[in-house]
């Protein structure tokens, strides 16, 4: 039972906190408990759910062995927030929490989704209120450090080609200085300059490389026909399709 | 392997029905895919059952000619050999019709649900195949089980039309053929059709599509001008197929 927290086990609270849901080996990939391996991660999250602290439920509906960790009512209240995000996540908050962790943490390169609060405090000349906060930094292979924006493709049963032009969308949004209210003109004149210097993107988290294929052709298509490309690179999450689409459970 | 994750077959046969075909059967299933099981019948069944339950396939019923053994392409054609004539296509075109002499039946066929286009990224929705279509569709089927299992290694490297934008919304007059056997570097090394029974000027206009017509309608259109892969796909003298 823990009866204070240690300052690694608020680093695990704030790291669920961060990116919704954990699991072992998602946590093992971080600075938090790296050098102790999956099992510590395991540990310390089961230890902090017997506290109190943590909850965990079904990664796959149906097969209990796979369980990931969400923030549970003590940790809620310790962060002060709406005591909703103690409950277990809706199907498409969880894959998309699943991807997000998955590529952030367990990526190529260790990427660190910024917090409402960090994006306010680092980026306030492009921040107004009521807009998503899924943003990092990510390193391209030039060098050259983007803000990035994650969406998630979570396949749904609408043309998938629909995401491209939320993503079209998404940008419009933040870069038609002549469209935005006077309050907001500066900061969309900011975020346009970021995007006219090539220090923006949208990242696309997909489940299966022959979907990174064909958004990247459906791009291609979209440059030869003169139609609007927003800048997007697409990465594959690996698991992403099994928590999208599980196997039945056997009877 | 964990309970929650798909059996490499299963997985195949989804990458199959989104990217490579458009309807299959519960037998095609069996005989392309389980034939060397002890039941492949019951084999084919249970996992296009869990594919059904798992919301990635659709079944249905829907009116089709018999299947027909497929043999052999009608016409192969290599790039350098001599274009077919005049009386060649009109000898091919009545070979083609004649095939279709029988009643159309019902039959139980599997396509892949909107989910399972969406997450593989196919460029067509199967779930609107008609009953006209299906015979096509299914006689396709079969033409890739043949490759399946005569050829795995260019069967692996079919790509099938969902698998790209269709050029034909773009292009005036392109052609988006049923499959293109691609090689590692991108460039179809054939293109592979099913016939069903166009007449003689379809499949010349077919021809000249793939001895150059799509080459040229695309460098007319600025494709080459870019670095797209779909440019890369035809070859600039040509690109052989099998017409079946």
């Amino acid at each position: 039972m823990v009866k204070a927290l240690s300052v690694d086990d608020r680093s695990i609270i704030d790291h669920v906190h961060r990116y919704r849901l954990t699991l072992p080996r998602i946590l093992a990939a971080t600075e938090i408990v790296s050098d102790d391996g999956e099992d510590a991660a395991r540990e310390a999250l089961e230890r902090l759910k017997k506290g109190g602290w943590l909850r965990s439920a079904d990664l796959y509906p149906g097969h209990r062995a796979e369980q990931y960790y969400h923030l549970g009512n003590k940790s809620a209240k310790l962060l002060e927030q709406d005591p909703i995000v103690a409950r277990p996540l809706k199907h498409d908050m969880r894959v998309e929490s699943f991807a997000v962790a998955t590529f952030c943490c367990c990526g190529d390169q260790f990427r660190e989704l910024l917090s409402k609060e960090e994006f306010q405090s680092r980026f306030q000349h492009l921040w107004f209120t009521g807009q998503p906060v899924r943003y990092y930094l990510e390193e391209g292979p030039d060098r050259v450090v983007r803000l990035a924006f994650i969406k998630v493709d979570t396949a749904g049963a609408g043309r998938w080609d629909r995401l491209l032009e939320s993503c079209d969308r998404f940008l419009r949004q933040r870069v038609s200085v002549a469209r935005a209210s006077v309050e907001h003109r500066p900061k969309v004149q900011e975020f346009a300059n970021l995007v006219k210097q090539n220090r923006f993107q949208i990242t696309v988290l997909t489940a299966l490389p022959e979907k990174k294929r064909a958004i990247e052709l459906e791009l291609e298509r979209r440059v030869v026909a003169g139609e609007a490309v927003p800048p997007i690179q697409v990465y594959v999450v690996p698991g992403m399709f099994d928590v999208l689409f599980p196997a039945p459970p056997a009877e | 392997m964990h309970s929650w994750e798909w059996l490499p077959v299963e997985q195949e046969i989804v990458r199959t029905m989104t990217l490579r075909v458009r309807l299959v059967t519960a037998e095609q299933v069996a005989r392309g895919w389980f034939a060397s099981s002890d039941d492949p019948t019951a084999a084919a069944q249970a996992v296009l059952a869990r594919l059904e339950q798992g919301s990635l396939l659709t079944r249905r019923v829907l009116e089709a000619h018999p299947i027909l053994e497929m043999r052999r392409p009608l016409v192969a054609w290599s790039v350098g050999s001599p274009a077919p004539t005049e009386a060649d296509w009109d000898s091919v075109a009545a070979k083609a019709r004649s095939r279709w002499d029988q009643d159309h039946v019902p039959v139980e066929v599997y396509s892949a649900t909107k989910e399972a286009v969406s997450v593989c990224g196919a460029f067509l929705d199967s779930r609107h195949v008609k009953h006209s279509e299906s015979t096509h569709d299914l006689h396709f089927t079969e033409v890739y089980l043949r490759y399946r299992h005569r050829a795995p290694r260019l069967a692996a490297r079919w790509l099938g039309e969902a698998a790209f934008p269709k050029l034909g919304f773009e292009i005036h007059r392109m052609k988006d053929p049923d499959a293109f056997i691609v090689s590692t570097g991108g460039v179809a090394d054939r293109i592979v059709e099913f016939a069903g029974s166009y007449d003689a000027e379809h499949l010349r206009a077919f021809h000249d599509h793939c001895a150059g017509g799509a080459t040229q309608r695309l460098a007319d259109q600025g494709w080459y001008a870019s670095d797209s892969a779909l440019a890369r796909l035809y070859a600039p003298e040509g690109t052989g197929y099998e017409l079946w």
